[in-house]
């Protein structure tokens, strides 16, 4: 898959917007029609006063006098909601008017630790005091690679860093009182998702809930774990095939729910620099649409249904790289793919403050950090949003450390003026549009460079992505090493620095890891040995006909744990082949 | 003695996808001249020692973020001790997921001897260096002789490092001779440069000893005349052909094969080293997902070894006839693993029984072709790797003109019971003659 229309579609964007603005300089007629809709468009604005006596216009528009500057604007970044969508899918988002929020804040906290019941009470802890209810999962390392916690071999990582998952009896005590249909669950797993998926609709079903209600996302992304993060059970051809079974079948059946959930962060966090990150997460991107193309789907229902996921850094690009994306990512949909429903030329996005930008020297510093990041992170409007706590370089969070990231973010929503003031009030900022502009040839440059191997799939069977990003995170390493990079009470002023002693590191006792153990072993024991079989049975047969197996899974979740379900399929696929 | 070379394991622990951090510590140690055998991630505690053991390394290093590191610290120490491996140095790392005491205790009572933190990684090298560089031969060699005929791998293992040594302390006696340097750069050759060497001087005298006393040891090891021992398949080609996937998918079905009993399997794997600094990131390991793991083979049955070149060029490493001799005499099925540099690799013919080139789509046109030592040998076996891939079609009839149609074998290593695959594992197991 080649990703040539991609850039020839942009290519000829920037033309179409370069002619608009040569047009604009020589054509009288053109120009009062652009003034026309300019003046429509501002003055459908409104304002509001400040104290200070300041009248505020509700959204920012920059002062522009020519015609051709409209024309530019407007084709460069687009006025907010509006095509390319470069500052904005939403026209108002983050404002606050008369008291009343446009849309729900974006806070999503990762949450997960340990058994199923004791992440059910962080996450009532957690939703206390929400306007709205949204869960994001975190699962331990045995879940996250289809291993049940009866496993003797891993039996030490039980519940460490996430909840432990391996029953279908697990999900239902995970959701326990959020099967309702305000509440949106996200789950951060991929190798396994398609059976962790199936877990939560069938528990959902029992609980009385319709999946054309259901609301979440399960991040289900195997390019990138064959990039970054490293959980695929199966080969990467067999894993997109399973993804898209699931994908294909949400779009039928439970139209509400996001199975893909493309990512950018983890091919950050391993090393990527911000440009591979945006390049190499728009392709896989892209590669999920063809994949659903290919099956018939239809391009406006495949756009709608792939939100994405990113890093907010230090670095300056953050400042526009989910701009620049979603802009390179608009015009593809619109004019490569016919996709003529804006909502599928809308990227969504959810940004998550940068992990590996924080450190454990001077510990407190990293709130500091966290928070310019997620000023970053807004300042290109994502859907949802995740704050690191400070203590992320050493445990999963601590609560206390939980909320205080999270309150960094009412802080900037509610405390602070901009966000909820002024819609965009930094947007077209001129820096920013030099970095957007960047990013955006950068992007392409590097969608070239993947044709030139022969395109997405083939780069990655070479090895190009798992290279580029091994060769930054080496780089950034020695950067950080010789100073050239900054790193405060790292490599700068770090003199009589305090070491981290006062965080505690959660841990899971080894009682706690025993009953889970003993829960899933009684679980098993009980089940009726013919359906376990037939389950299978059923899901090897899904598979090697090539049939959907997420409807395979959906039929034998219930007795089929995650452990089984995962060794039935590699026996019918093959595992996934490690690299460097 | 000349300057020893360190060999070191990497990898990260079980249920742990975080390989950014010995990525990083890998190409460290490499360009610091040590030979690193790269494990990957997700090792158990199982796969993590059989590792160390069957590499014969000079330390192991442990790489953890996810947690649960205290108690694998400890069961990989406990269980080296438990099988007496002779060289017990664990170094780690984890960033700040291991805490001040717990590196405090890590390294004052369990017996660790470095823990790693954010930003030392550039001491990693140093250390190393400084506190490993001893001789890869533990004891007498000559106790290793019956260990070996049983098939112990302790003593599989430290044989191999004697083949090793000797092939080192040759190619330094050759240098001696033509009045070069030391090939390593650490300590010890240091030292033994600031004194004088004459060609017969004393420390001359003393490695050609010890080449003799190893040369001896490994005599003791030839088969007996008219005995053919187990079969040696040779697989060659360029670098990512899909060689170690391929060997892997064979030691899968080998083990799927009623034919092939209790038979056992071993792996040398030749990477190159690094001209610059003698290092080497030897990473086929990582591919070998199947032969290592207990859930789809007999591991007991299986040896895995990495081997890094050395300068030796033509795909092979100087002690690989001794590997071989050595992995016969424990009764394996061996699996020659060669480099390709887009030269030749027929370094290998001579040494093994069958010898297989792998291709792959984009090996070239028929000019390429014809450059490829080994496609024009007498008999040659061709897997054209990849097969699933464009241009595949068109390669395969090229490469038609060159090789019979009964030892060409298009396959695709990645596809789980590839039929090219299968008809390559009876040809080499049936047919191959
Ligand atoms: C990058 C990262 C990721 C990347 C990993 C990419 C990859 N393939 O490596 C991604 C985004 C994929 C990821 C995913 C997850 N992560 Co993560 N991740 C990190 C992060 C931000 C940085 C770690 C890192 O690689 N640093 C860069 C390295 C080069 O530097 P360093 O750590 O300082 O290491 C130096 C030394 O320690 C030493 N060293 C290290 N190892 C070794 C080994 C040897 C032999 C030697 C000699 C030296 C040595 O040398 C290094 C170079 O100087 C940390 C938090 C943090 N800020 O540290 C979390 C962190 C480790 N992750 C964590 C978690 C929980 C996860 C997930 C389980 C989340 C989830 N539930 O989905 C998954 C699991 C992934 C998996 N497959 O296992 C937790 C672990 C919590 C705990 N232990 O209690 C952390 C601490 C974050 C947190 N607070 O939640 N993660
Ligand atoms: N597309 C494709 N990739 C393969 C095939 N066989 C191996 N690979 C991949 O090619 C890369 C190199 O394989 P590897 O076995 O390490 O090659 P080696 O260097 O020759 O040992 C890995 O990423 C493999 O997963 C195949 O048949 N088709
Ligand atoms: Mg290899």
């Amino acid at each position: 898959m080649t990703l040539s229309k991609i850039v020839k579609a942009n290519e000829d964007y920037d033309r179409q917007v370069e002619a608009s603005v040569e047009r604009a300089l020589r054509d009288e007629a053109y120009r009062q029609e652009l003034q026309k809709a300019w003046r429509e468009k501002t003055g459908a604005i409104g304002s509001r006063p400040l104290p200070t006596g300041i009248e505020l216009p509700l959204v920012a528009v920059p002062h522009i006098d020519h015609p051709a500057q409209v024309a530019r604007y407007l084709g460069e970044w687009g006025f907010p909601g509006e095509f390319p969508y470069g500052l904005s899918i939403y026209p108002r988002a983050f404002l606050i008017v008369d008291g009343k929020r446009e849309h729900e804040e974006p806070t999503r906290i990762f949450a997960g630790l340990g058994t199923p019941e004791m992440t059910n009470r962080r996450f009532r802890y957690i939703v206390q005091g929400q306007r709205s209810k949204r869960l994001s999962t975190a699962f331990d390392t045995n879940t996250l690679l289809g291993r049940g916690a009866d496993d003797p071999d891993y039996f030490c990582d039980v519940g460490e860093g996430g909840v432990s998952v391996s029953t279908y009896r697990d999900a239902l005590d995970l959701y326990d009182g959020f099967f309702q249909d305000d509440v949106s669950v996200s789950m951060t797993i991929n190798g396994p998702s398609l059976w962790m998926t199936a877990a939560r609709l069938q528990a959902a079903r029992e609980r009385g809930q319709d999946w054309r209600k259901i609301r979440g996302t399960s991040q289900t992304d195997p390019c990138k774990e064959d990039d970054a993060q490293n959980e695929l059970l199966f080969p990467l051809d067999k894993s997109i095939k399973l993804a898209m079974d699931m994908f294909e079948w949400c779009a039928r059946e439970a139209p509400l729910y996001y199975p893909i959930n493309v990512s950018g962060y983890h091919i950050e966090q391993k090393g990527a620099t911000p440009m591979q990150q945006a390049a190499f997460t728009l392709a896989n991107g892209f590669v999920y649409v063809e994949e659903a193309l290919a099956r018939g789907m239809n391009v406006n229902d495949v756009g709608r249904r792939l939100p994405f996921f990113f890093t907010s850094g230090m670095d300056i690009e953050y400042v526009a790289l989910l701009s620049a994306v979603r802009r390179v990512w608009a015009v593809a949909l619109r004019d490569a793919y016919g996709a003529d429903d804006p909502a599928a030329q809308k990227l969504k996005a959810h940004v998550q403050t940068s992990g590996r930008s924080l450190y454990e020297r001077e510990i407190l510093d990293n709130i500091s950090r966290t928070a310019l990041e997620l000023f970053y992170a807004l300042l290109n409007y994502p859907q949802a949003l995740h704050s690191n706590s400070y203590d992320e370089p050493i445990t999963t969070p601590t609560e206390g450390a939980v909320r205080i990231a999270s309150d960094a973010q009412s802080i900037l929503f509610e405390e602070m003026g901009g966000f909820k003031d002024m819609m965009g009030y930094l947007g077209d900022a001129s820096g920013r549009t030099r970095i957007y502009r960047g990013l955006i040839d950068g992007i392409l440059d590097y969608f070239r460079q993947i044709d030139e191997i022969g395109g997405v799939r083939q780069a990655k069977a070479e090895g190009f992505f798992r290279d580029e990003i091994a060769r930054s995170s080496a780089l950034y390493g020695e950067q950080v090493h010789d100073g050239t990079r900054a790193i405060v009470a790292v490599n700068r002023y770090a003199e009589g620095r305090q070491e981290n002693k006062a965080v505690p590191r959660v841990e899971i006792p080894d009682d706690v890891k025993r009953k889970r153990r003993d829960d899933v072993l009684r679980f098993k024991a009980r089940r009726d040995p013919g359906k376990v079989r037939d389950g299978v049975r059923r899901l090897r047969s899904a598979a090697e006909k090539g049939e959907n197996v997420f409807e395979a899974t959906l039929a034998v979740v219930k007795d089929v744990t995650i452990d089984e379900w995962t060794r039935a399929l590699q026996e019918v696929y093959g595992v996934y082949r490690r690299r460097i | 003695m000349p300057g020893n070379k360190i060999r070191g394991f990497i990898g990260v622990k079980s249920n742990d996808g975080h390989d950014a951090a010995i990525l990083v510590v890998a190409d460290i140690m490499k360009k610091g001249g040590i030979e690193v055998i790269l494990g990957g991630y997700d090792l158990t505690v199982d796969k993590f020692v059989r590792a160390v053991v069957q590499e014969g390394v000079h330390f192991a290093g442990i790489s953890s973020y996810n947690g649960g590191h205290m108690p694998f610290f400890r069961a990989v120490r406990d269980e080296l001790r438990r099988r007496d491996y002779p060289f017990l140095h664990i170094v780690g790392g984890g960033g700040a997921t291991i805490t001040p005491p717990e590196i405090e205790a890590l390294e004052r009572e369990e017996g660790i001897d470095k823990i790693f933190r954010s930003g030392e990684g550039h001491l990693v090298a140093p250390f190393i260096r400084e506190h490993y560089d001893f001789p890869a031969v533990n004891g007498h060699p000559e106790d290793l002789l019956e260990g070996v005929l049983d098939g112990n791998e302790l003593a599989i293992s430290q044989a191999l490092n004697v083949a090793e040594e000797k092939a080192r302390l040759e190619s330094a006696l050759e240098k001696i001779k033509a009045g070069l340097d030391w090939p390593e750069d650490s300590r010890a050759a240091r030292e033994a440069l600031d004194r004088p060497l004459e060609k017969d001087g004393p420390a001359a005298k003393e490695v050609l000893a010890q080449v003799r006393r190893y040369s001896d040891f490994l005599s003791k090891l030839d088969a007996p005349a008219g005995e053919s021992g187990t079969t040696v398949y040779g697989i060659a080609g360029r670098g990512g052909a899909g060689k170690s996937a391929l060997i892997d998918e064979l030691v899968l079905r080998f083990f799927k094969d009623a034919r092939a009993g209790r038979k056992k399997c071993a792996i040398l794997a030749v990477d190159p080293s690094s001209h610059s600094s003698g290092g080497a990131l030897l990473a086929d390991r990582i591919a070998y997902m199947y032969a290592t793991d207990k859930n789809w083979v007999d591991v007991g049955r299986t040896y895995v070894r990495s081997v890094a070149s050395r300068g030796h060029g033509q795909g092979i490493a100087r002690a690989l006839p001794d590997m071989v001799k050595i992995l016969k005499a424990a009764g394996y099925e061996i699996f020659v693993e060669t480099y390709g540099t887009g030269q030749p690799d027929s370094g290998i013919v001579g040494l093994v029984d069958k010898p297989v080139f792998v291709a792959t789509p984009d090996i070239g046109g028929a000019a390429q072709i014809a450059k490829e030592e080994m496609l024009n040998l007498p008999g040659a076996t061709v897997a054209l790797n990849k097969s699933e891939l464009p241009g595949a079609r068109h390669v395969s009839s090229l490469l038609r003109g060159r090789v019979a149609e009964e030892r060409l074998f298009l396959t695709t290593a990645i596809e789980h019971d590839n039929a090219g695959v299968n008809r390559l594992y009876r040809f080499l197991t049936e047919h191959y003659s």
